[in-house]
């Protein structure tokens, strides 16, 4: 009987640390099975990726096509609409891979802040500086450098 | 019995030797997840520390390589040998002894002068201590003590002036007898620095402690930890822009106008903010914790909790585009939502709709709105056939008896008139913002129906008087007044009837068919049911003439106060609801059971849940399902104290008790006849298709505006019309300009002013503001023809036309200005282009940087560009 008693004992230390193990299972596995359960369809599948972009990507896109799509294009070749087709030179073509080997981000923005006049091209592209926050132009240039990707 | 004994005892043995390891090992992991397991955040912190000193490490190097390039390291060895020099030649002079004789006293003083600097403190800080308790005891004890005090401080301060003023004969003679010496000292220290500096980077980052770190924002008692993983958060260089040590995107908008440690992380991307021990956690990923993270442009929804405006709020562009869609749909006509009140009908009135349109196209259309125009806002209400019938019954009634259509193939229309019509509706621009055949209208500003089958819809009677009075039928229309003759209305009336028609119209009811009683109540028990009169006006039964056939069966309608109350559940705090009072239905086990899962679901398929909903169905895209949900989830009973909020202009012109902006006098009755507002803003009110009129009066000359309202010329470029307008031409795209209103020709009602003397004198009376000045400023120094002779050199220099053409050179991103100066005031162009978003926050043109000089210089060579009257 004696014995019975003291295995028991045993047994119940050995329960409690079992049960504290199971208690403190990896939960969050679960709740990612979860997660990943939810039906989604091809359409918001797509929609998702746009919004999982880097926000850095997104906000300089935004810009750009704002800003910039005009005389550079929304494809980043250089052709954009509203640049006049009797200026010279024509705008940079951020497709250029080679070109855009040259480019670095630092004298991107420098470009972009100082105009391209600063950096001994045309006055063609104006200075941004006083227009965009320092942060905004790393979107940008974060932006302009996925063309050549 | 002894071996049963020994049994028992070995058994025991290898019982207690087991547990002995399983609590062993247990002890183990409890120590090990307690250090490490629950505290990932640890592992995170030692990366970004290894990364941060990776990071200042390579820009030490750097550095190194610059100073070395740039000639740095040769200019120190230059400077320390010339100090050596001057010290040796102070050294044989034998002013070498007295020189650091001088040196040691300054420095005694020095250090004696910062001692009883540290003193006067002391004193201060006790004086202050004791005024604060005289002034809650008013005992003459602490008055006393004050005064001693103050006798102190004033001591101590005369002594560390003496203290000051001993120095500086020393210095005196050190400077007469060290020369250069301390000019090198300090130069060489100048460039020790640059390095130094970098170093101390290193060394402080190695001496960052790793510890649980949290933004405490004590008046709503959160505490958010999510810095202690998302470490560099602040960091102006990030050294990884992998999560979780990336820094915070756009930091000069968002953190730049929250500061963290005022703000927290949680009030805008939810998540769990004390949670550390797993990502899981911290995000609010887990159940019973209604708030999981919102990341990427979801974040914006938050903007939503304290902004009272978002319209041009930096950083709230995508909410404040998804918004748009609330007032598309008109959302607010059948629910409650804070800030959507008193917005106009979505729907047009329908009081008289039975003299408007054919009957079986309002069947049809109750049937399924998009069947006959994909792009149509009227949701579906999934009616049976009987049931549209039913409404169409009811609504025919409240003008008329019978159940009509126009025989299509009786309608004759006049070749010359149609010709005649078709010229007067390009002039008119109706395309602009009625769509046909997939061109044209904007249904994101101004939502106007498609017109390309709108001959077989109207009957010619009604169109005639709808053009000729638009707000006679609908009062509050968007729709202008084009003061057009009758004859003139005719030709447009033909021209559309001829041109605009549905090949695949049906025509049931040529010969009319008496409509009966017992439809129109149940047409009556369905409209009051589904709420059609959220949308569609539909004045009550006290307003409408019922037929006398209709009378004498009993037929009655709504009454106003049977009508009108928002049919649907008020969307206030739809974004805080707390998940157990969404009502998943049958859908409980096959969505997700969390707020935002439920919002879409209800907007993808609003009757999807159980039996017996009402909402219809919008028929909505997923990115659409997406943008709306992301502004519902916005709606929430903010716990945000009232410091975060920024109340809208409405909000606070109410609590200020000020009206907010109305037109007054004779404009008024112009902008509810020609509907400015459609295109124009003005004062904030209005849409921005179309120039700010707000400050037309500083900003336009008188002649220009009488000229241009009498005949629209194109200013701007299309590339600012176009993408709103969505018309998309190819590659010839069409002039674009302000519709002809005929302006001019007619008087305003009740008065004896034209139109467009009353827009110039409210202009100029009303839209002006003393910001931009009437004159500029005079240069006095270079005559005038030189002065415009160096506006021309900067207006080349600093490459204008690459988006500004003169005659047909450059480019076409701003206005041509070829005849500027006829159309603007100096004063104007002075201030525009000292920070151009001044006067128009999303303009293109960036900010040059003029000094006044140039400004005036720029301003007098633009004025001079006119292109003379023919």
């Amino acid at each position: 009987m004696k014995t019975k008693v003291k295995i028991s004992k045993f047994a119940l230390l050995a329960v409690i640390p079992a049960l504290m193990l199971a208690g403190c299972g990896k939960q969050p596995a679960k709740g990612k099975a979860n997660a990943n359960s939810a039906g989604a369809d091809s359409s918001a599948a797509v929609v998702e990726a746009n919004a999982n972009l880097p926000f850095d990507i997104k906000e300089g896109k935004r810009l750009f096509n704002h800003y910039c799509s005009v005389c550079h294009g929304e494809s980043g070749d250089g052709t954009g609409q509203y640049y006049g087709s009797s200026l010279q030179p024509s705008p940079a073509n951020f497709t250029d891979k080679a070109f855009m080997k040259t480019m670095t981000g630092e004298a991107l923005t420098r470009s972009i802040t100082g105009g391209s006049a600063s950096v001994g091209k045309s006055n063609m592209c104006p200075p941004w500086g006083k227009t965009f926050e320092s942060d905004e132009i790393e979107c940008l240039v974060a932006y302009i450098k996925s063309f050549s990707k | 019995m002894a071996n049963e004994n020994k049994n028992s005892s070995a058994y025991r043995a290898y019982f207690f030797a087991f547990f002995s390891v399983v609590l062993l090992i247990l002890s183990a992991w409890v120590i090990w997840d307690d250090e490490f397991g629950l505290r990932p955040w640890k592992h995170y912190q030692k990366e970004y520390k290894s990364l941060k000193h990776d990071q200042l490490e390579k820009e030490y190097k750097q550095a190194q390589l610059e100073f070395h390039r740039s000639g740095g390291a040769k200019r120190l060895a230059d400077l320390t040998a010339q100090l050596e020099k001057a010290e040796a030649a102070l050294k044989d002079k034998g002013t070498g002894q007295k020189y650091e004789q001088l040196n040691r006293q300054l420095e005694e003083l020095q250090k004696q002068s910062a001692a009883s600097q540290k003193q006067l403190q002391t004193v201060r800080g006790k004086y202050l201590e004791t005024e604060y308790y005289f002034t809650k005891t008013q005992k003459p004890e602490y008055k006393k003590e004050m005064d001693a005090l103050q006798l102190q401080i004033d001591a101590i301060d005369k002594q560390s002036k003496d203290l000051q003023l001993k120095q500086e004969p020393i210095r005196e003679s050190i400077a007469q007898i060290a020369g250069n010496i301390p000019a090198l000292k300090a130069e060489i220290e100048q460039l020790n620095k640059i390095l130094e500096d970098k170093k101390e980077k290193i060394a402080n980052n190695e001496k960052a402690p790793i510890e649980i770190k949290q933004f405490l924002i004590k008046d709503v008692d959160k505490a958010d930890r999510c810095v202690s993983c998302h470490i560099g958060i602040e960091s102006s260089k990030q050294p990884s822009a992998k999560q979780p040590y990336a820094k915070h995107p756009l930091t000069s908008v968002y953190l730049g106008h929250h500061d963290p440690g005022k703000f927290g992380c949680t009030f805008c991307h939810r998540g769990q903010g004390r949670a550390t021990t797993t990502v899981e956690k911290a995000h609010g990923k887990v159940k019973h914790w209604d708030e999981p993270l919102l990341k990427g442009d979801m974040t914006q929804t938050s903007c939503l909790n304290c902004h009272g405006d978002i319209k041009n709020l930096r950083g709230a562009e995508s909410i404040t585009k998804n918004t748009e869609l609330i007032k598309k749909y008109g959302c607010y006509s059948c629910h409650k939502i804070p800030g959507y009140e008193g917005i106009g009908d979505v729907g047009p009135e329908l009081t008289q709709v039975g003299t408007k349109v054919n009957y079986t196209w309002a069947v049809n259309w109750l049937l399924d709105p998009k069947k006959y125009f994909s792009t149509a806002r009227m949701p579906k209400f999934f009616f049976t056939q009987d049931q549209a019938e039913a409404i169409a019954d009811y609504l025919f009634s409240m003008s008329g008896s019978d159940r009509r259509d126009v025989d299509l193939a009786t309608v004759k229309n006049d070749p010359k008139l149609v010709e005649q019509g078709k010229v007067l509706w390009s002039q008119a621009r109706c395309n602009l913002c009625h769509a046909t055949g997939g061109r044209g209208g904007d249904h994101s500003k101004v939502y106007a129906p498609d017109l390309s089958k709108v001959g077989s819809k109207v009957n010619k009677t009604w169109l005639f008087n709808w053009i000729k009075d638009p707000n006679k039928y609908f009062p509050g229309t968007k729709m202008p007044r084009f003061r057009f003759t009758d004859q003139e209305i005719n030709a447009l009336v033909d021209y559309i009837a001829s041109e605009y028609v549905d090949d695949e119209a049906e025509s049931k009811y040529v010969a009319p068919v008496q409509i009966q009683a017992a439809s129109i109540k149940k047409g009556k028990d369905l409209v009051q049911q589904y709420g059609c009169y959220g949308c569609h006006k539909m004045r009550g039964m006290e307003m409408v003439q019922v037929a006398p056939s209709l009378k004498a069966q009993g037929v009655t309608f709504l009454r106003s106060d049977e009508m009108r109350e928002k049919i649907g559940t008020e969307l206030s705090s739809i974004g805080s609801k707390p998940v157990e009072l969404l009502d998943f239905g049958k859908l409980k086990k096959s969505i997700p059971n969390d707020r935002l899962s439920y919002i879409k679901q209800k907007l993808r398929d609003p009757r999807g849940f159980r039996l017996g909903l009402r909402m219809p169905n919008f028929r909505l895209s997923e990115t659409e399902v997406n943008e709306l949900s992301a502004v519902l989830y916005g709606f929430t009973d903010s716990n945000a104290p009232v410091r975060f909020m920024v109340p809208s202009r409405q909000e606070l012109d109410k609590m200020a008790g000020v009206q907010g902006y109305k037109f007054t006098g004779d404009f008024a009755k112009v902008i509810a006849d020609v509907k400015c507002t459609n295109c124009h803003s003005i004062k904030g009110i209005g849409a921005d298709y179309a120039p700010d009129l707000s400050l037309a009066g500083s900003k336009l000359q008188e002649s220009w505006i009488r000229n241009f309202l009498a005949n629209p010329d194109m200013i701007r470029p299309l590339l600012q019309q176009m993408p709103k307008l969505g018309l998309s031409l190819g590659k010839t795209p069409a002039k674009i300009t302000m519709p002809k209103f005929n302006l001019g020709k007619q008087k305003v009602e009740d008065t004896n002013r034209s139109d467009v003397d009353v827009v110039v004198n409210y202009f100029q009376q009303e839209l002006v503001t003393t910001d931009i000045p009437k004159n500029i400023p005079v240069i006095a120094d270079v005559a005038m023809p030189e002065q415009i002779a160096q506006g021309k050199k900067l207006y080349d220099d600093k490459g204008c036309r690459t988006c500004h053409q003169l005659g047909t050179d450059g480019g076409a991103v701003g206005p041509n200005l070829s005849n500027v100066g006829n159309r603007l005031l100096p004063g104007f162009i002075f201030k525009h282009l000292e920070n151009p978003k001044k006067y128009k926050p999303d303009i293109v043109e960036p900010n040059y940087g003029f000094t006044e000089r140039e400004r005036v210089l720029l301003t007098n060579f633009l004025m001079t560009l006119k292109i003379s009257a023919k």
